[in-house]
């Protein structure tokens, strides 16, 4: 799990964070503005290079399209889940279980599938935020 | 006085005399009665006077009228028909040639005769080719003197009156050329000889220029023509007719003079030339 | 109820990002799962400069199934079925994977026009024309027929609906 990004809160520096929400400091080199609040907002990934699932488009911090559309409630609902193949390839756990039933093939590269990891997506979405 | 206007008078006088007598005898009702009927007998006879002067009359410039009509209609019908119904194309000739008669004046006689000629010799084709929709045919030896793709290289010449035949064919059918060519230098030729001839555009009884189709091979011709599915196909190739008999309803060959002919076949025909089978 | 929800996000997907030249995806305004592709002949083949419109028919079990693809343009092409339009590509059949969108199946429609495979024909005539080499035959074949059955696009943009040439008067249903 990568670490979370935090903001700088030198004044005098400019945000590296692309995605910032509500910053309302106006930090400028010259020293005639001061802070009067600040709202750090940091963002969180899991260490894999896509964040959609292929099978139903939906984030991989999401639960499924499945999830979505009848959510249960069920904390060990499979649509909250996540698994990675040998491969690396990463799909909801409720959608690659569907689609083994058809085929036993990796959906991306078509090699033979087999679970490598599964882990669970925190409820509510994977984004962290300190308001 | 004369004897004869003596007695004239005296018939008069006694006709008078006795007309005096009935008219005052008879009871009024009577004459009335008489008066009555004789007027309606007079307006009667008036009035079938007039309905058979008015059959008499009307008759003959309505026939006309209508004669006429039917004429330039059939004449508009084999200048520019596209496909013939060809449950009408037999009637049609026959009737075509009475109506030129009865009313050669009302026409100019130059457009008249122009059409005679060219619907005697769409009339022809039509016929033969009753119930024929698609017509395919491979240019070398049909419609060119060239029969082989290697003599193409040099030029290609048509042969006498295919240009005629052709266009007649495309008025009545959907015509599709084909020709083998060794490359695209064959290509333009058959492609200029078509058009000297003015065979390749879009007016009525000329092909449509992407109808004109080349191949390199013989099995890509057959291929061709079997995905086209004409109901004739005419061709120089004795090979091409023999791979095609199994599929073609109609074949024509054209026979060239030192090949021998294909096999022989029930929907085979066989001729020296198109003209040979298509000239009125 | 998946189905619709999946293409519903790649209906936006698509309207978001860079329109592809060569193929245009038209859902029907009264039912989501079905669709209608207008695609571009691909350049240096016989079908360059003509439009084929392709019907999409997208199943309820889809993605987990194929959408089912045909031309509804007729096309003279070895892997397409003249009169039906049937299309033969693996993808729509055995090698169907659920990470493909619509998006992607047009262009690997797009990929057999430029490069047709005679071994498994549905149009067994353009099948023989190019196990017999003859290449010129079947241009010439596939080119007639787009003349005669294909749109060409208003333009230079796909974007209108394009309608039929004063050329393509053809009389007979062939």
């Amino acid at each position: 799990m990568a670490e979370p990004e935090a903001m700088d809160v030198d004044v005098e520096k400019q945000p590296e964070e692309e995605a910032v929400r509500d910053k309302k400091g106006k930090g400028k080199a010259s020293k005639r503005f001061e802070i009067k609040k600040w709202n750090a907002v940091a963002m969180w990934s899991w260490a894999i290079c896509t964040d959609t699932c292929a099978i139903c488009r939906n984030n991989l911090y999401e639960p499924s399209i499945e999830y979505q559309a009848n959510p249960t409630g069920d904390p060990d609902h499979p649509g909250l889940s996540i698994a990675w193949g040998v491969c690396g390839h990463v799909f909801h756990l409720d959608c690659i279980q569907r689609w083994l039933k058809t085929r036993s093939a990796c959906p991306l590269c078509n090699k033979e599938w087999e679970f490598a990891k599964i882990e669970k997506i925190l409820p509510g979405g994977g984004s962290m935020g300190v308001e | 006085m004369p004897p004869l206007a003596d007695d004239l008078r005296g018939l008069l006088q006694l006709f008078w005399s006795r007309l005096a007598r009935l008219l005052t005898g008879t009871p009024p009702q009577t004459i009335a009665l008489t008066g009555v009927l004789g007027l309606a007998a007079f307006l009667y006879g008036i009035y079938q006077l007039r309905q058979a002067g008015k059959r008499r009359s009307g008759t003959s410039p309505r026939r006309a009228a209508a004669s006429r009509a039917a004429f330039q209609q059939q004449q508009q019908q084999v200048q520019s028909s596209s496909i013939a119904h060809q449950q009408q194309s037999t009637p049609l000739q026959p009737a075509c040639a009475q109506q030129s008669h009865i009313l050669k004046a009302s026409q100019p006689a130059a457009a008249a005769s122009a059409a005679n000629t060219a619907a005697g010799l769409a009339g022809a084709v039509r016929a033969q080719l009753a119930g024929v929709s698609i017509i395919t045919m491979s240019a070398p030896g049909v419609l060119l003197q060239e029969t082989e793709p290697h003599q193409l290289q040099d030029g290609a010449c048509m042969q006498e009156s295919a240009a005629e035949i052709v266009g007649a064919m495309a008025q009545v059918a959907n015509v599709f050329i084909l020709a083998q060519v060794e490359d695209e230098i064959g290509e333009a030729t058959v492609r200029c000889a078509l058009e000297e001839a003015e065979l390749l555009g879009l007016k009525q009884g000329q092909v449509k220029p992407h109808r004109l189709l080349f191949c390199s091979t013989l099995e890509g011709k057959v291929s061709m023509v079997r995905q086209l599915e004409p109901g004739l196909h005419v061709d120089a190739a004795a090979a091409t007719i023999e791979s095609l008999q199994r599929f073609m309803p109609q074949l024509l060959y054209i026979q060239q003079a030192h090949l021998p002919p294909p096999a022989s076949g029930s929907n085979i025909g066989i001729a020296r030339s198109l003209a040979e089978v298509f000239q009125a | 109820m998946t189905a619709k929800t999946r293409v519903m996000k790649e209906y936006k997907e698509i309207s978001r990002s860079q329109a592809d030249e060569a193929i245009e995806l038209l859902p029907d305004e009264r039912n989501i799962l079905l669709w209608k592709g207008l695609i571009k002949g691909p350049q240096e083949s016989p079908y360059e400069g003509h439009i084929f419109e392709l019907g999409i028919k997208v199943p309820d079990s889809y993605p987990l199934a194929p959408p089912a693809v045909h031309f509804v343009t007729k096309i003279f092409h070895p892997n397409v079925h003249f009169k039906t339009g049937e299309i033969c590509l693996d993808i729509l059949k055995t090698s169907w994977s659920p990470a493909w969108t619509l998006q992607a199946v047009c262009r690997a429609v797009l990929a057999l026009l430029s490069a047709p495979a005679p071994d498994s024909p549905l149009n067994c005539d353009a099948g023989n024309l190019l196990r017999a080499q003859d290449m010129r035959g079947y241009s010439s074949m596939a080119r007639m027929y787009a003349t005669r059955l294909a749109a060409m696009p208003q333009g230079s943009s796909i974007v209108e609906q394009p309608h039929p040439s004063s050329l393509n008067t053809f009389k007979e249903d062939h």
